[in-house]
């Protein structure tokens, strides 16, 4: 099975935190991959760094044939990305966005009108296709997100907590997608902390913990790598592995940290 | 009682509940100042000279009653959403055993206040007008008592339209209300056909102000069947706003989030920006996103565009220009020498790139994972977004300019140059500082304190423009001389343009967000 997503030893620091310590990931064409860990441990970081919100301080990540490092824009055509925390631009109505969307990923004027209204019907959204952004509920922007990420059919579908905010009816719809993108040879890869979701969504799942990995694999050999049993769900896997990671890894601290930045007007000139 | 001044002080205290939050918000306090003190300044100063000229602008008051009644119109206007109050009271104060009624003494003692610190800079022009013409004690202390019963009179009926608004189930309040507006906008006409009566033959509240105030110009004090009648509509307004009050307004408020005007905060800029998207929005969805755009860049400034009319930018923007059209015309009507309109049009022009750049800011900062994500060169974004605010900072001044020209003949050259330049080098370089605070560690700067700095580099990089325009005046150099010495400032605010322009694009492709 051919890889789509490749991380190898990827660090991340922020100014007091080092998010990321040396992660690796594989993720293979046509599965749905989780990517699992408590508060803090890296996820949406990990996220950031390969839709390219973020800088690596070390480490390659290859999306498809390209490592993302030299070639910062040719990846994005095959990625599609949906943030934790939506924010879309609120005054433009739900049509206007996704155009917008369609766009600026370079999707033709039919592809664009084919592919609205497919997920405006698929999403439910059809009747809110001409109301401002600003008036949509929480769950109804989740959906926006989500239409917008898939605009260009992307190879890879990169999604930060799919789930949270939208109805039973929407998730249901929502699975029933990816398994369709499956299907079509379509890669998604997220990431959650709703342990049951990863269990019933996800083909394999890694487990990280303070920007580290802990485990990789389905359940069953989650499950035997925390000799929990067969009978164990994942949130008990999880529990085990991530006790056993706390015990492991030593307390977070500065060692790795980029150093401070020169902050002050001199900066302001300074050539990027 | 005690309850009264404890709810009065406490909705004081969230109000400018931005000035404790942070000591940068003092900014956006000068900001306003700066851009208000401009334009009260500058009509003062045209007022004044026109005066001094001997022009009688008592001639005037059909207009000027006729811009008041607007005023007064617009505060009808804002009653249709009924008793608006913020979030926390009702979750807090509504439902303790305070009486609506006190809750309404102390809504309507906030609003005085509040109206009071907004108005403060229009003190300057009195000042400045009453110093300037020499103006009696006893004129201006009638003047003042106009005021402050026109005042009143504003709150009271602003309080009890709302107050009906939200109570009453019927429609009669609210075609009670249009049928006001209608009948204050009525005297419009006539300044363009002629009606059979004028406005100052009949007894609105406006006419009395207006004659109120342009009679004092030269040392006149209104005739006293003119502050009885003021009196009468403060004292009606006063009797319709108690008997408003004692109706349960509690449950029929609508809530929203509080906004206090002097808070630059990120979140509370947001809010404030969600409000101006639901208002104008309203107006805006003539113009929509499409799919006739064939190329990407035009398709971009488009979309900024409608970005600029739906959250408001665009009419700020055009309201400046209006201020400043305005004080051309009056310029004209009293023959002033000095340019005043010119003097503001430099202010207004300096303001309003760092005021276009700061509402992107805010519209779009939590947006940028967009286009951060897809395969569009963010050299390019930054690119659309560059030539589309240049491009409203100089054709809506461009365009007063040239109507100007005909209205009150002046002379475009100099004017035009100064916009151009202005628009060039403000532009690029409040769009480098916003793309420089734009990365995850400034994030938190307010957007404000960005303008700021933006206009701080921009003031040094415009000076030889100011500094043509200003020697042109006080030379009174020809054309030709004029039109020479504005090739090389053109050419140097080009490159300026071009500079910061390519700096911004390099910026914007190594931020983090």
């Amino acid at each position: 099975m051919s890889t789509i997503l490749e991380l190898r030893d990827v660090w991340k620091a922020y100014e007091e935190v080092q998010a990321l310590r040396g992660l690796n990931l594989e993720v293979n064409k046509a599965e749905i991959f989780g990517l699992v860990g408590p508060n803090g441990a890296g996820k949406t970081t990990a996220l950031k760094i390969i839709v390219g919100l973020l800088k690596v301080d070390k480490g390659v990540i290859r999306v498809d044939k390209y490592d993302i490092e030299e070639e910062p824009y040719e990846y994005k055509k095959l990625i599609g990305y949906v943030p934790e925390a939506v924010s879309l631009p609120e005054y433009l109505n739900l049509e206007e966005f996704l155009i917008y969307s369609g766009k600026i990923r370079g999707v033709s004027n039919e592809q664009i009108k084919k592919r609205m209204d497919f997920y405006l019907r698929t999403l439910d959204l059809e009747v809110k296709r001409r109301t401002l952004i600003l008036l949509l509920s929480r769950g109804m922007k989740q959906k926006a997100a989500m239409a917008s990420a898939l605009m260009h059919d992307p190879d890879l579908l990169i999604m930060d907590e799919p789930l949270i905010g939208i109805d039973p009816a929407g998730q249901h719809r929502i699975k029933e997608m990816f398994n369709e993108r499956i299907e079509s040879g379509k890669t998604v890869f997220l990431s959650t902390h709703m342990l049951d979701t990863a269990e019933r969504m996800c083909d394999r799942v890694a487990v990280i913990h303070k920007g580290k990995n802990v485990a990789f694999g389905d359940l069953e050999s989650l499950q035997r790598l925390s000799e929990t049993g067969e009978d164990a769900t994942l949130e008990e896997v999880f529990l085990k592995l991530t006790e056993e990671a706390e015990e492991k890894v030593p307390e977070l601290s500065s060692e790795g940290l980029p150093e401070r930045r020169r902050h002050g007007i001199f900066r302001f000139f300074r050539r990027t | 009682m005690s309850i009264f001044f404890d709810l009065y002080k406490f909705k004081i205290k969230s109000f400018l509940g931005g000035f404790r939050a942070s000591r940068v918000n003092l900014i956006l306090v000068a900001l306003y100042l700066l851009s208000t003190l401009g334009g009260t300044i500058g009509i003062s100063m045209a007022v004044v000279d026109s005066v001094k000229g001997g022009t009688d602008l008592t001639v005037h008051i059909d207009a000027f009653s006729v811009v008041i009644n607007g005023f007064l119109a617009l505060i009808l206007v804002s009653t249709f959403r009924g008793i608006v109050v913020f979030e926390y009271e009702q979750g807090f104060i509504f439902t303790s055993s305070l009486t609506p009624r006190l809750y309404l003494m102390a809504s309507l003692l906030t609003d005085l206040t509040v109206f009071s610190i907004f108005f403060c800079p229009a003190l300057v022009p009195l000042a400045i007008v009453s110093t300037s013409l020499m103006l009696s004690a006893m004129t201006i202390l009638s003047l003042i008592a106009f005021l402050i019963l026109f005042a009143f009179f504003l709150i009271f009926l602003k309080n009890s339209f709302s107050i009906l608004q939200s109570v009453s189930k019927g429609q009669l309040t609210r075609i009670t209300a249009i049928f006001l507006i209608f009948w204050l906008l009525l005297p419009a006409v006539g300044l363009m056909v002629p009606l059979p009566l004028k406005v100052s033959e009949l007894p609105y509240p406006s006419t009395f102000l207006a004659q109120a105030l342009l009679l004092a110009l030269y040392g006149r004090i209104p005739p006293a069947h003119s502050f009885l009648a003021m009196a009468c509509y403060f004292l009606a307004s006063f009797v319709l706003f108690m008997l408003c009050s004692v109706k349960n307004i509690f449950q029929f408020a609508k809530p929203v989030p509080l906004v206090s005007p002097f808070d630059t905060s990120m979140r509370m800029q947001t809010v404030k920006m969600y409000g101006n998207i639901r208002l104008f929005s309203r107006v805006g969805m003539g113009i929509t996103l499409d799919l006739r755009s064939e190329s990407l860049l035009r398709f971009l400034m488009r979309k900024e565009f409608i970005r600029m009319i739906r959250d408001g930018s665009l009419f700020t923007v055009l309201l400046f220009y209006l201020i400043v059209s305005i004080m051309s015309v009056v310029s004209r009507i009293g023959e002033v020498p000095f340019p005043v309109w010119l003097f503001v049009l430099g202010i207004y022009s300096f303001i309003v790139p760092a005021m276009l750049i700061s509402n992107w800011r805010v519209s779009e900062l939590d947006n940028l994972w967009i286009p951060f994500s897809s395969a569009v060169d963010l050299g390019f974004i930054v690119k659309s977004l560059l030539y589309d605010l240049t491009l409203t900072a100089f054709v809506v001044p461009a365009a007063t300019i040239l109507i100007l020209t005909f209205v009150s003949q002046i002379d475009p050259l100099l004017p035009l140059v100064l916009i151009a330049s202005v628009s060039l080098i403000g532009c690029s370089t409040s769009l480098f500082a916003m793309v420089h605070f734009l990365g995850k560690r400034r994030r938190a700067v307010p957007s404000l304190m960005i303008g700021w700095a933006s206009m701080l580099l921009f003031s040094l990089l415009v000076f030889p423009t100011y500094a043509y325009v200003t020697l042109s005046l006080l030379w009174r150099l020809r054309i030709e001389i004029n039109l020479l010495l504005a090739i090389p400032i053109l050419a140097y605010s080009a490159l300026v343009f071009k500079f910061f322009s390519k700096r911004a694009q390099e910026k914007a492709a190594s931020i983090e967000i």
